[in-house]
């Protein structure tokens, strides 16, 4: 006899949460925090922190100063889990733990590594789309000094943290699609600990670069 | 007993002698009445008498597989397997096969004169997005892994799909490969050379992106089937003739010919039907035409003059007439089977004529006048035709209580035939003979009385010809065992006919197999028990269901379809790929050499890369375009290159469309299948269908009827082609046996009556039943086997055996001849010439490029032969026997 008043309150709850949704998004002018896009152009200020303050902070500020704005940005877990696919589920929880450890060090030190010194680029968002499967699309360029364009497309996925990135396409080319190929074929032919090799040498490269 | 016999004898001999008498004193009565019948019986025929060409109806509706049947199509009108033509499209490519059918059936669904409906088993749009979940876990990770290493170029192609932009990403991409990145390129490299080698060649085709995709080498076709039902118009002998005429319009329309990169091919149940009519009536026409000029010869050779030729053929005619008029009134319309009748009435029709007149000319040659002649023919052979007719038609009317209603009806209308011939002989061709009046030769003619020397030679060595038959006899009952059916009906058809071809090679993939069993269930539990028994027959490669179009393990496949929609990123391409080129020659050629000389790098320092078999014949067929391309002039230069960016890139933007498509894929239930296809599987009624497929190629007959018996175990109640074809066939074949034993036993009673006597009912029976088993035996050692067709043979073997060996008998009965002078007779020429007549009639049906045809063809002439041979060698030497024995009575009484 206590169900009737516990769905009473619950969708009271619900009318409430949907009003407040309607209000904010009739404020959005501009982007709303915590928004795809919003998540988006504060990891683009981070990097581009990173770049005017590169030479002053060396490879290890870069890293200190990137790798939270990475954890507030990006779900590394969930990309780590996704570039393995079915491998995933074929390693054991100490390995999984260590693979996705190595692979937050790598995806903090590579951008650190890039990005380090400050020649005039700019970050510029163009827009914003629903994709299926609730994600979103940012998409947005990376214009340098001379003019030339990057495109860098977003995908993000609510998380219970928050919108976050689950994939980044450099002029169409799929992130996920590389690291997946290049890792399985070591996978495939040397076995985990060559895999786990390979990524600390790339992170000890993206130190030296 | 003599006496009677005797009285009776003369007592039949006086009225047929009357009979014949008047009708030649009222001679222009009867030929006037004779023609004013023939253009009636014409009239009332050609505008009454209908055809029925469904085969399936001529079997008794209670038969349990016509019930089981019957059941099945009501519970699924749209029932897919039967009265359907099946489209086959070949492309070379699964893009271009998948287009050609979806625009195909748009088109034919926008046809309600013609198609009633239109089936795409995998061109749903429901199939286009949720295709992916059908496939398995582990096959769907490898997909996302070969989609991965396609992606980056693809990423770099899709914003400006040139050749220009393919040749330098493919640069990139081998220059990545030698400094030592994983990439899997082959698939590409492979693809790329192949689709260059083609243009080369001359046989260009586009390079399918999907194929890539799915990982696997481009095969030489992809085909897709299409299911359609037609409008049936049974009222036209050939009833899907203007359907299969309209969608072959449409086809064509749409570019989709014989000889187009999209090969479309027509086949199924009605349009192997429709091949079939028309190939039986192409051959039937040059059939027809050489066995009349036969008939004539052979007429000419026994009877030398053109009156009794005229004679013969217009009674032919005139009995034909009244027998089609007959048909019309007793029956109304004609079968594949009853349409036989005609074939028997000119088997049998010619005999009594010819017997009538070379009797009446023997007696001519004897020097009797016209009169006196023709009332001596007329009794004479009156009696023995008498006899012939009302036995030859008590034979057939045994077959009307058979459930084959094709066999049925043809005994109804072929008995009343025999009984219309008698009148029209002893009628007509006297009332002929007074205004075409034939002068007798001087001489008796050297053929005739050559083969009567020849005939007389078994009559000396009597024991010869005894260990003969007892030899031929044994041997005959030892094959007896070994006579087949044939039950599958494409055996019948000309096996260079398209519908023919193309089911065949359908019926070779037993996966698909047109020729799959049905049974029904009435819910989910039954479905699922019966479908796991009969998956475990050896003899069932695969069984479907409701059931099996709602794939398993949902969540977990959609999880890694939305992986695989993750890694390969939003992927779009500019709406339509430029056809302006922006790239000059130069750059086009300049991009193909650095793709070349990257090649070239590779090779050289990783030649232990197991990319370097595909990038080696990747830089062979680069090599070659270079060659050809610098030796062509600017225009071609131009031209080759649109074209070779056509081949490589066309079908890229389709299919990444349906990747796209194919990723957006939703869970499910068996509710949410298309009503289309849900209602194929799972009836308005709730009953379930369960289709089960052979795992051998049910074209042997063997392994027919080991799949269907086996199916039935399981299913008693299954239904579907190969079991009707089973069923039918032995349904056939038991209506035939008891035809003729019901004939047997008719005709054995009829000559007890008449003929009065055990004796002479033996010598009539004994060659009859020799010649029935030596066919039998012949058939075997021949390897003709028994058929839907060349069954219907077997009724005029009947009618000529029994006819042939009662008028030897009767004319040694009625004669005191001697069997020496037996053979001289003019009986014993009308048997030889009438057999001639049917055999030259039908023996040509045996190079009817319709295979059916041909064996009744051929089996009419072995048949004949073995006839002859019993009533010409084997009965005179066993009348002489029973004279002997006779006279040996009278001796010692």
């Amino acid at each position: 006899m206590r169900i009737l008043p516990g769905i009473k309150s619950v969708s009271h709850f619900c009318m409430i949460a949907v009003m407040l949704l309607v209000t904010s998004m009739s404020w959005a002018q501009k982007p709303e925090p915590g928004s795809p896009e919003q998540v988006v152009r504060r990891f683009h200020e981070s990097l581009l922190e990173a770049m005017r303050e590169g030479g002053r902070l060396g490879y290890r500020g870069r890293l200190e100063l990137l790798a939270p704005a990475i954890d507030r940005s990006h779900d590394l877990d969930f990309i780590a889990r996704t570039t393995l696919g079915s491998h995933w589920t074929k390693l054991d929880p100490e390995q999984q733990r260590i693979f996705t450890d190595i692979f937050r060090q790598l995806s903090v030190s590579s951008y650190a590594g890039w990005f380090k010194s400050h020649e005039g680029e700019r970050f510029e968002f163009v827009e914003q789309q629903a994709m299926p499967r609730e994600q979103v699309l940012v998409r947005s360029q990376l214009v340098q000094a001379k003019g030339e364009i990057v495109r860098f497309d977003y995908v993000l996925r609510q998380t219970k943290d928050g919108w976050r990135i689950i994939n980044i396409l450099a002029d169409g080319v799929s992130d996920l699609a590389l690291k997946r190929v290049e890792y399985r074929a070591v996978l495939e032919r040397d076995g985990f600990p060559a895999l786990i090799d390979m990524l600390k040498k790339k992170i000890a490269s993206a130190e030296q670069g | 007993m003599t006496a009677i016999v005797e009285a009776s004898h003369s007592r039949s001999y006086r009225a047929f002698a009357r009979w014949v008498a008047a009708s030649y004193h009222y001679a222009a009565w009867i030929l006037l009445a004779s023609l004013l019948i023939a253009v009636a019986c014409a009239v009332y025929t050609s505008r009454n008498l209908g055809m029925n060409s469904d085969t399936t109806d001529m079997l008794s509706e209670h038969l349990p597989f016509r019930a089981n049947y019957k059941h099945y199509k009501k519970t699924f009108p749209q029932d897919q397997d039967m009265d359907t033509l099946v489209l086959v499209l070949d492309a070379p490519t699964p893009e271009q096969a998948h287009t050609a059918t979806r625009r195909l059936a748009e088109r034919l669904q926008q046809d309600p004169t013609h198609i009633n409906d239109v089936y795409l088993p995998s061109g749903d749009v429901f199939f286009e997005r949720n295709g992916l979940l059908y496939e398995s876990v582990p096959e769907l990770g490898r997909i996302t892994d070969r989609l991965a290493a396609a992606q980056p170029l693809i990423a770099r192609i899709a914003g400006n799909p040139t050749l220009h932009t393919f040749a330098s990403v493919l640069t990139g991409a081998v220059e990545e490969l030698r400094a030592g990145r994983s990439l899997e390129l082959e698939p590409v490299l492979g693809g790329v050379s192949a689709t260059l080698d083609a243009r080369l060649a001359g046989v260009p085709r586009a390079l399918s992106w999907q194929v890539l995709f799915h990982g696997e080498a481009q095969k030489s076709t992809y085909r897709e089937l299409m299911t359609v039902q037609p409008k049936l118009d049974f009222t036209q002998l050939a009833a899907a003739e203007q359907p299969i005429a309209a969608l072959r319009a449409t086809a064509r329309d749409l570019g989709l010919m014989e000889d187009g990169s999209v090969r479309l091919r027509v086949t199924g149940d009605v349009a192997l039907a429709d091949e079939e009519l028309k190939s039986a009536m192409h051959g039937t026409e040059y059939a027809g035409l050489l066995a009349l000029v036969l008939v004539t010869v052979v007429l000419y050779v026994a009877l030398h003059t053109a009156g009794l030729i005229l004679t013969v053929l217009l009674s032919l005619v005139l009995g034909l007439l009244l027998t089609a008029a007959f048909a019309t009134a007793a029956v109304g319309q004609l079968n594949v089977i009853s349409i036989a009748f005609a074939v028997l009435y000119v088997g049998l029709g010619v005999d009594y004529a010819i017997h009538f007149l070379l009797r009446y000319r023997e007696l001519l040659e004897d020097g009797q006048p016209t009169v006196q002649a023709l009332q001596a023919t007329g009794g004479d052979t009156g009696h023995s035709l008498f006899l012939c007719a009302v036995t030859t038609a008590i034979g057939f009317y045994a077959f009307m209580p058979t459930a084959y209603r094709g066999v049925a009806e043809l005994g109804l209308i072929a008995g009343t035939g025999m009984l219309i011939s008698l009148v029209v002989t002893l009628t007509l061709a006297p009332a002929l003979q007074r205004y075409l009046p034939t002068r007798p030769r001087a001489t008796t003619t050297g053929a005739g009385s050559s083969l009567g020397k020849l005939l007389e030679l078994p009559l000396r060595w009597r024991k010869v010809v005894y260990a003969g038959t007892f030899a031929a006899l044994l041997a005959a009952v030892a094959v007896l065992p070994k006579i087949e059916f044939d039950y599958n009906l494409l055996n019948l058809q000309d096996q260079r006919g398209e519908a023919v071809q193309t089911f065949r090679e359908l019926l070779a993939e037993t996966e698909h197999s047109p020729w799959h069993a049905v049974a029904l269930a009435d819910n989910e539990v039954e479905v699922d028990r019966l479908a796991q028994r009969l998956t475990g027959l050896p003899e069932v490669s695969r069984v479907v269901t409701v059931l099996d179009f709602v794939p398993t393990a949902q969540e977990e496949k959609l999880a890694l379809i939305e992986e695989m929609a993750l890694t390969l990123g939003p992927l779009t391409f500019a709406a339509a790929p430029p056809v302006a080129n922006q790239y000059t020659l130069a750059q086009q050629r300049a991009a193909l050499g650095a793709l070349s000389t990257a090649l070239d790098r590779f090779i050289a320092e990783r030649p232990d890369h197991p990319a370097l078999v595909p990038a080696r014949s990747l830089r062979t067929s680069l090599g070659a375009l270079l060659t050809h391309f610098d030796a062509a002039s600017s225009d071609d230069k131009n031209q080759l290159l649109h074209a070779v960016g056509k081949d490589l890139l066309a079908l890229l933007p389709d299919a990444m469309q349906r990747l796209h498509t194919s990723i957006e894929a939703t869970p499910f239930n068996q509710q949410q299948l298309p009503e289309s296809l849900r209602t194929r599987w799972h009836s308005q009624t709730g009953q379930y269908r369960i289709a089960i497929y052979p795992a051998e190629n049910i074209n042997n007959n063997q392994a027919l009827r080991g799949f269907v018996r086996a199916v039935q175990q399981e299913a008693p109640q299954a239904t579907g082609a190969p079991v009707i074809s089973l069923e039918a066939g032995e349904a056939v074949v038991q209506a035939f046996i008891l035809a003729f034993s019901l004939a047997l036993a008719g005709i054995t009673i009829i000559l007890l009556v008449m003929l009065r006597s055990v004796a002479s009912t033996l010598l009539v029976l004994i060659p009859l039943l020799l010649a029935a088993l030596f066919t039998g035996a012949a058939t075997v050692l021949l390897g003709v086997q028994f058929n839907f067709a060349n069954i219907i043979a077997l009724p005029l073997l009947l009618g000529i055996g029994l006819d042939s060996g009662l008028h030897m008998v009767h004319r040694s009965r009625s004669d005191g001849t001697t069997h020496e002078e037996l053979m001289h007779t003019s009986t014993t020429r009308a048997i030889f010439y009438s057999a001639l007549t049917t055999l030259v009639g039908f023996g040509s049906l045996a190079f009817s490029s319709h295979q059916g045809t041909a064996s009744m063809g051929g089996l009419l002439t072995i048949g004949l032969a073995l006839t002859l041979i019993c009533i010409l060698v084997i009965l005179p030497v066993l009348l002489a026997t029973a004279a002997r024995g006779r006279i040996h009575e009278k001796v010692m009484p």
